[in-house]
Formats: structure tokens, sequence, C-alpha cells
């Protein structure tokens, strides 16, 4: 076969798969603004300062907010963080520093077995765990759940964010004569800190938005809650509540707290990852 | 191609693991499955899955008994998923052979 | 004249590779001694034991004596060798997330010393042993050590190694990643350093060996060939094989 018609075949088939992964990717990206298009037309005439700072108005009333929800969600986290963030970080620097071992594997292995497990399943463990022990339900309860889901991924991003300090470090301060433990605590850690930190704030952002886990622990509540001890309103759970009721003024609550969650999800990542990538660009020198 | 086909295991293990991913999803096919427990004979008929009977119904569960088959459909769930994760796991791992991240020398 | 380190039947492998069969050596008290050698022929391994660093590659392992100032390094925690037997590597490793201060004082701070006049005492004669104390006085707790340049950072690890102040200090070709300028004012200093402690030095640069150190030890495929004064090894070798290597023809 002639030179010159091998080279043309190879060719068109090179455009068409290139053709065929840009389109795939590009479905993605619109897919995406799909979402963000579709929420704020039907959410951002109803994103107002009311809906930020009220609570729900009792089944009829026209009016309202989500404002107990917010705070709701934001505790929930607190809480979550209270034991997802040390555990997980733990876990993380075992597994870089200390986990070439088979007990590593076995961490490494559960943890990502862990991360897999549905969201709701986790939501009847904490169930389980707390729920019926203490006979109601609770924002703990579902800072519990949030916070089992929470130590995988933070201890594979620490894990992650440690392995990136260069060793050369770790040597100079073996170097002075500083043990192991003093050395992971006090230079690798610190070197990994930005890194660390964006990855817990990013975990926030994603566990911000589960609902699944908080159904049957945190429970919802239509009112303004301060304890831990009492059942709770957070965002998803409230959208999730007001979609799947017929009445109009709540679905177009569920529209505005939506497109809320996705802000603030979306703006929290975006920020995070531009003020860490500015520190990791800056100190790199 | 060639790229494609040394990665074909990783890629397969990829997918696998975003079905485990999807299985478990619970409130977007809550939302929109139509709740009927029967299996439908149309796709696009109404349906039901294992997580949103949960969803749906534990917290209307008066009877420990309703509760206690709903934590059973949970954990039928649980160990489908592990199930499934494992496997992508080893498929993902017969590509990387169990090298999660690199120590920088 | 005293023997610093005494170094006898040190053996060393990495996993089940042999890489020092059996080196024996004395290096002299306040003076610098150079290692040289072609590539792989174990001088840094040889160095790495002398303050047990070989030991933190989890496949590696040593036998032997060595000998600090009468006592033998095996015998004693690891990290207490560490302070007396201090280490400058060939590439600056200075801490990135610590100011030019806290770099100097991360020996002493990191094993228990507090006392904020002591540190800045410690500091500031450490930067000026080391020749870094002019250039950075004024911004040592604004700026980061890794925002110097190659030079400077070198020098920086050299006063951080010797805030501790240690008895022996072993320097892995300390010169090699910097430019003529720096690595002049490192030799320089290494002049001043043996006055007070002992130095072992790697270097791969032949002339830089008969700069700065008295004695000289060639090293080949783990074996040390020939230890002599420095004067004797580039003038007069009585190892065919040492006379090879520093007439170039190979390494």
């Amino acid at each position: 076969m002639p030179k010159r018609q091998i080279g043309l075949r190879r060719q068109m088939t090179d455009y068409f798969f290139t053709g065929l992964a840009a389109s795939l990717s590009v479905v993605v990206v619109c897919t995406l603004v799909a979402i963000f298009a579709y929420l704020i037309l039907k959410g951002a005439g109803s994103l107002n300062w009311s809906f930020l700072t009220q609570t729900p108005k009792p089944v009829g009333e026209v009016g309202g907010g989500m404002a107990n929800a917010l705070l709701g969600s934001i505790m929930i986290l607190g809480i979550a963080s209270l034991f997802g963030v040390p555990i997980g970080i733990g876990a993380g620097i075992y597994l870089a520093e200390y986990g070439r071992n088979r007990l590593g594997q076995l961490v490494r292995f559960t943890s990502d077995v862990l991360n897999g497990v549905p969201s709701i399943v986790i939501g009847l463990v904490a169930y389980g765990l707390v729920v019926i022990p203490q006979r109601h339900f609770s924002a703990f309860a579902g800072g519990v759940a949030l916070a089992i889901m929470m130590v995988p991924t933070v201890a594979r991003t620490t894990e992650q964010m440690l392995l990136l300090v260069p060793h050369a470090v770790r040597e100079a301060a073996f170097g002075l004569g500083i043990p192991q433990w003093r050395t992971t605590i006090f230079i690798t850690l610190a070197t990994a800190r930005a890194g660390i930190i964006t990855g817990v704030m990013l975990a926030f952002a994603r566990f911000a938005g589960e609902t699944a886990p908080l159904m049957f622990t945190a429970f919802g509540n239509q009112f303004w809650s301060y304890s831990a001890r009492e059942p709770i309103a957070a965002l998803p759970l409230q959208i999730f509540t007001y979609a799947i009721t017929p009445y109009d003024d709540w679905h177009r609550q569920a529209w505005a707290g939506a497109l809320m969650l996705v802000i603030l999800i979306v703006g929290t990542t975006t920020l995070v990852r531009f003020v860490f990538m500015r520190r990791m660009l800056g100190g790199a020198r | 191609m060639a790229v494609l086909r040394n990665a074909r295991a990783g890629i397969m293990g990829a997918v696998i693991l975003g079905l485990g991913r999807g299985l478990g999803e619970t409130m977007a096919v809550t939302m929109v499955i139509g709740n009927n427990p029967a299996i439908a004979k149309s796709l696009l008929a109404p349906g039901y899955t294992m997580a949103s009977v949960i969803a749906n119904e534990f917290n209307e569960a008066t009877s420990d008994l309703h509760r206690s088959a709903l934590i059973e459909i949970g954990l039928a769930l649980f160990i489908v998923t592990i199930i499934v994760n494992i496997l992508a796991g080893l498929m993902v791992w017969t590509v990387t052979r169990g090298t999660p991240a690199r120590t920088n020398a | 004249m005293t023997t610093a380190v005494e170094v006898r039947d040190l053996k060393a492998w990495f996993g089940k590779t042999e890489a020092l069969h059996g080196i024996n050596m004395s290096v002299e008290a306040r003076h610098a001694t150079a290692v040289i050698g072609p590539s792989g022929c174990g001088k840094s391994t040889f160095i790495r034991c002398l303050n047990r660093m070989h030991e933190t590659n989890p496949e590696a392992k040593a036998q032997g004596k060595v000998e600090v100032g009468g006592t033998d390094i095996y015998e004693m925690p690891a990290v207490d060798v560490r302070r007396r037997v201090g280490m400058v590597f060939q590439k600056p490793n200075p801490f990135p997330s610590m100011t030019i201060y806290d770099n100097v004082a991360a020996g002493l701070k990191l094993n228990g010393t507090r006392n904020r006049r002591t540190l800045d005492e410690v500091v500031e004669h450490s930067l000026q042993q080391a020749a870094l104390w002019d250039e950075v006085k004024d911004v040592l707790k604004k700026k980061s050590g890794a925002s110097l340049s190659g030079g400077q950072q070198q020098r920086l690890c050299i006063a951080r190694a010797l805030a501790v102040k240690p008895e022996v200090m072993l320097m892995d070709e300390p010169a090699s990643a910097l430019d003529p300028i720096s690595t002049a004012k490192i030799e320089d200093l290494i002049f001043e350093l043996k006055q007070k402690l002992t130095i072992v030095i790697v270097t791969h640069n032949m002339q830089q060996a008969s700069r700065v150190a008295e004695f000289t030890g060639f090293f080949l495929m783990g074996n040390l060939i020939e230890f002599d004064k420095t004067e004797k090894i580039f003038t007069n070798p009585s190892d065919k094989r040492t006379e090879d290597y520093i007439t170039g023809r190979f390494g």
C-alpha cells in the first residue's frame, strides 16, 4: 500500500478519536453549566435577605427562610470535624511516616473501603451508635455520621501532602539529632501545613452537601436550635424535605436553598484552591 | 490505542468504582425514581432502589420489625458495595501494582 | 595529635548488597579529612555511617566500630550521636516553613532549649561562624529559609548544623551544587571551622580536596584503597589505583 494512504487513514482515526474525547469532555462541562444555569434561573429570585435570616413558616404561609438550616449545617460540620479531623490527620501521619508495613496496607485498604460505603448506610450506623442509646435525634448524631465519612478523605489528603514533603527536609532534621516523632510533628507536618488545611476545607465543602446520613441522625427541625442534643435542621436536608412536598412556595424555597448550597460549596472550594495555589507557588522558590 | 489497551484494567476499575458510587447514591435517585416497590417491565416505569427504600421509610417505621428490615436492606447494600469496591480496587491494583503514592526521595 | 573518629572494620549493606567491605580509618581531630573516589565507590555511604544516618534507610544495615571521642557510636542512642556529629548535605535543605532564625535555632529548640537569650546568642554566633550573619542579620525573622540564594542556603545549613555545637562536621559534597564564588566561600569557611571542629568532607573535586584537607582517603568499590596526607596522595600515591584515579584515568 502506498505510504501516503496509510498516513491519511491514521490521521483520520487520530482526528476521530481526538474529536470523540473532546466532545465527551464538553458533555461533562455542559452538564455542569446546565445545572448552574437551571439553579440560577429557578432560585436566584428567591434568594434574598429574608430567606437568609428567617426560619421556616408554617405550611401554607408564604415566606420564611432557611436561616436555621444554615446554622444547623455549620454546627453539624463543626461537631464532625471535632472528631473527624484529628483522627483523619493522625491516620494520614501514620500512613505517610510509618506506614510502609502490613498494618499500613490494612489501614489504607480499610480507608478506601470505608470511602466507598454509601452515605445512607453510614447514617444507619450512626443511628445505631448514637440515636438508639440516646433515644432521640440530635445534631451530635449527625456530626458523628459525617465524622465517619470525613476520616478516610482527610486521611488520604494528609498522607498525600506529607509524602510531597521532600525527604531531604526530614534528613536535615535527623542530621540535627531530632527524634523521629518530633521531626514528624514540628518539621514534616509544619511543612505540609498549607496542603493539609486545604484538604480539610475541601472535605468540609464536600460533606456540607450530604443529605442521606443526616436523615435519621440530625432529623431536621423547623425552628432555631443551638443545642447539640436536639434534632437540628441542615441545608441539604431542608432542601429535600421541601422538594418532595406539593407546596409551590416550598418548592421555590428549595430552589433558593439549592442555589445557596451550591454557591457555598463551589465558592469555598474555588477560594481554598486559589489561596493554596498561591501559597504553594510562592513558597516553592 | 496503545495507551488505552495498557490502561484497560485500570479504566475498568475506575468504571466499576463509579458504578459503586452510583449504587449508593440516595437523594438524587429518590426524588425521581417514583418509589414503586415492584419490578416493572419497562425501564421507563417507576421503580425503587435499596437506598431509596431506606430513605423513604425509615423515619416512618413504627415497629421494630420494620426498622430491622430496613437496616437489613442497609446491610445488603453495604455488602454489595464492598464487593464492587474490592473488585474495582483489585483491577486498579493490577495496573498500579499497589503503589498508592510515591515518596519524594 | 589526637584522633577524633576511629573507624574499625566498618561494613555496610543496602539490603543484601554489601556497599562497604571493612573500612579502617583514623580521622585526625581539628583537621579536615577529604574522602575522594569515583561515583558509587561508597564515599557517601561511608560518611553517613559516621553519624548513623545510613540506618535511616529502612533497608540499610551497618556493622563495625566507630568511635567518636572514645565512645562507640553504635552503643549510644542515634539521636545523641547526631548531635555530636553534624552533617551538611549535597543539596542545601533549609526547612521551608521556617524563617532564617528558626532554621538555625531548630536543632536547639526541638531538643529542649527554650531560653530566648540563649537561642538569640547561638543563632548569631552560628551565623557568624558560617559567614552569613552580615547578609541576613536584618531579615532574620522575616525571610524564610528557602528565599535565599543557593550559596546562602548552604551556609544557612552549615549555621544550623553548627548551632548544636558538634565535635565533628560531616560534609557530603557541600559545594557541588553551587557556583564558584559560593564554593570559594564555603572552602574559606572550612579553613576557619577546622580550628575548632573536625571535618570530614566528601568531594569529587580533587583540587578542592588538596585545597582544604590535610588528609585524604581514596575509596574504590567499597574499599579504602589508600589513606594518607593529602600532599602524598596527590603527588606520590602508593597504590597504582590511586594514581590512576588522580591522573584522570577513570572516574
